[in-house]
Parts: C-alpha cells; sequence; structure tokens
C-alpha cells in the first residue's frame, strides 16, 4: 500500500497545497474516496458513463480548486460538494432530453410491476431504484446520502446547505412516497 | 446517544418495510476502473494544463493577431452564411414563381374568382353601369360648356359634294355594302 494512503486530512491538504507535490495529493485523494464517491454519483446518475465522467470531472475540479479549499468543511464534505453540483449538472442536461430518461423510468417501473410480498431481494431493489429515479433531484440526493450511504443530518446539510430541520423533513416526505410505491401492487 | 439514534432513524418508524429492506448490492463496474481512474484524471489534467500554457504563452501581439484572424474568420464565415441564405431564398422564390402549374393554377384562380364575381351580378347593376350618368343631354351639354357644344355643332351639318366625293375616293367601296345602303346610286354619278 501506498504510505500517502494513510495520511491524515491535515497532511493530505498540505500535499495538495503544493505545487510540487500537488498530483501526489490528488492520488491520494482519489484513493481514499474514489470508490465511496463513485457509488454516491453512480446512485444519482445511475449510468457508468455518466458516473465516470461526473467523477473524473469532481477529482479535476478538486486539483484545480484546492488553493481556495480552507479547511473550513472536511475534504470529504468538499468533495461531496463538488460531486453533487456535478450530478445535478448531468441531471439537468437529461432534463433537457428527458423523454428517453422518462421511458428508461417508465420501463424500471413497469418491470417491476409486482406485489411488494411476491418480489424477490433483487425485485424489490430494482423497485426501490425505479422509486428513487422519480423523487425530485434535491430530495433524491437527501434519500441517497441518508438511507444508502447512512450519513447523519448535520454531514447532509455541511454538502448540501439549508437547516437540519428542512433536510429532515425532506427526507421523511421522501421516505413515504418511496414506501408508498413499494407497497403499491 | 439513544436521543441521537432516535433523531436520526425515527423515519424507519414512518416506513417499516422500507427500513427492513436488505442493504443493495454495489452496481457493477467495469474490472480495472478504480485501478485506472488516476491516470486518466491525471492525463486530463495534465491535457488542461498545457493547453492553459499554450494560450498564457502565447505573446501578445501573436494572441491578438491570433484572435484577430478567428475573429475576420468567424465575421466571413457568418456573412457567407448570409448570403447563401439570400441566394437560395431569391432562386427558390424564382422557381416556385416560374413554376408553369403553379402559374397555371394561379391564373385558373385568378379567372374562377372574376367568373364567380360577374355571375353574381344582377342585370340591374350590369346596366347601370353600362349608362355611366343618368343625366339628360340638356344636363350633360351644360356641364360641359361652351368646349361640349362644340363637339355638337355639326349635327345639322349637311355635307358638301366635295366632301362626298373626297370621302368616296378614299374609301374601299368593295368593302362597303352599297345594297345594304338606301342610297340611289344615280345621286353619286
Amino acid at each position: 500500500m501506498d504510505a500517502t494512503s494513510q495520511l491524515g486530512e491535515t497532511e493530505l491538504i498540505a500535499l495538495l497545497h503544493d505545487p510540487l507535490r500537488k498530483d501526489q495529493g490528488l492520488a491520494a485523494l482519489m484513493a481514499m474516496y474514489q470508490k465511496q464517491l463513485y457509488f454516491h454519483i453512480r446512485k444519482m446518475l445511475e449510468d457508468h458513463d455518466d458516473s465516470d465522467d461526473a467523477l473524473q470531472n469532481t477529482f479535476i475540479k478538486a486539483w484545480r480548486f484546492c488553493d481556495n479549499f480552507r479547511a473550513e468543511s472536511s475534504l470529504k464534505t468538499w468533495l461531496w460538494r463538488i460531486a453533487t453540483n456535478e450530478c445535478l449538472t448531468v441531471l439537468s442536461k437529461r432534463k433537457r432530453r428527458s423523454e428517453s430518461d422518462l421511458k428508461v423510468v417508465e420501463n424500471s417501473i413497469n418491470h417491476s410491476e409486482q406485489s411488494a410480498s411476491t418480489m424477490d431481494g433483487a425485485a424489490m431493489q430494482a423497485k426501490l431504484e425505479a422509486a428513487v429515479a422519480t423523487l425530485p433531484d434535491k430530495q433524491k440526493q437527501v434519500f441517497i446520502m441518508k438511507y444508502y450511504e447512512e450519513m447523519k443530518y448535520s454531514e447532509i446539510v455541511a454538502v448540501l446547505g439549508g437547516t437540519e430541520g428542512s433536510l429532515k423533513a425532506s427526507f421523511h416526505h421522501a421516505v413515504k412516497k418511496i414506501e408508498l410505491f413499494l407497497l403499491a401492487g | 446517544m439513544k436521543q441521537e439514534e432516535d433523531y436520526e432513524d425515527d423515519w424507519k418508524k414512518e416506513a417499516p418495510f422500507l427500513a427492513g429492506l436488505g442493504r443493495p448490492a454495489e452496481p457493477e463496474v467495469p474490472a480495472g476502473y478504480f485501478d485506472e481512474l488516476p491516470d486518466a484524471v491525471l492525463a486530463r489534467i495534465r491535457a488542461l494544463a498545457v493547453a492553459e500554457t499554450t494560450v498564457v504563452a502565447m505573446p501578445q501581439p501573436v494572441a491578438a493577431a491570433t484572435q484577430a484572424r478567428v475573429f475576420g474568420l468567424r465575421t466571413s464565415i457568418f456573412w457567407s452564411a448570409a448570403a447563401g441564405i439570400v441566394l437560395l431564398v431569391a432562386v427558390g422564390t424564382y422557381f416556385l414563381t416560374r413554376d408553369p402549374q403553379t402559374a397555371g393554377a394561379n391564373y385558373a384562380s385568378i379567372e374562377a374568382e372574376t367568373m364567380a364575381q360577374l355571375a353574381s351580378l344582377g342585370t340591374d347593376e350590369v346596366m347601370e353601369d353600362l349608362n355611366p350618368s343618368s343625366l339628360n343631354d340638356e344636363q350633360l351639354f351644360a356641364m360641359l360648356g361652351s368646349d361640349g357644344s362644340a363637339a355638337f355643332e355639326n349635327q345639322g351639318h349637311k355635307i358638301a359634294p366635295d366632301e362626298a366625293y373626297e370621302y368616296l375616293q378614299d374609301a374601299d367601296l368593295d368593302a362597303i355594302d352599297l345594297q345594304g345602303l338606301d342610297i340611289d346610286m344615280n345621286d353619286l354619278q
């Protein structure tokens, strides 16, 4: 294992701020977060190619703007914030050509129209994904971070902004919608 | 601690079915993707850096000249495109109006419209049009004044024999139906 992969946050930030060792810092940052961040993005975007683009763009932006990083939040929060914006950009582009996306969602819903009690685990996961896809973008992000990534409300607020109260309300709203969707025959 | 758990997990009471679902398996990723990703990102960063360095390193006059060339090229492309569009419209219009079928159709349509308008006119309307004035002769003379009366001066004029002779010399008598005229041929001798 590379020695940089064991770096603490402070050392990592120092590497990223050093022009001569910036690439090394990026490599360490990627080693620490690339998988976790990839799956976060993939849950938002579903498609691998879009997720790959968004992930690469996230790290490129981190490399370009790391000099502006003042450690007011953790590196992870900062990265998640960049990635979230990348996801929103991709989603808004998709909305412009939304017909095909709607078809994908409709297909996934049609394929998963079976009662919850008769479904196997894979079919239920497919139905859950279809349900998540119906959420508005912001609600979807909150749901993914809370439900899949088990982040605390305070951590989600650090990424998305807003207040814990409104975020929690948004999550509860999403949860109720998804529960109804899953239980609907 | 218990309080914090409740705060974070109280949604499970509202959605017990969702809460009871197992964790989903991670989606599939192409083989070797995460091993190759750092190199792919660094390659893109270097390409970006090279592009930025090239722009920054370009001497000012050269950069300005390049910008001017690009601007000139863009302007040329713009005007060429505009001229092309105008030419297309002109040629299209020319051929459209020259098309005999289209033109024939236009004429036929105008003719049909005229005939329909004529057919819709009553006899009285037509007579009214043919009789442009309801004035009698006296009113007409009064309106025309002295110039008008001059036009009618010869109403009681008798033709002199010399005038008749001159007229007949010029006239093509073969073309006149002499039998149809109520003339005593001896008078002309």
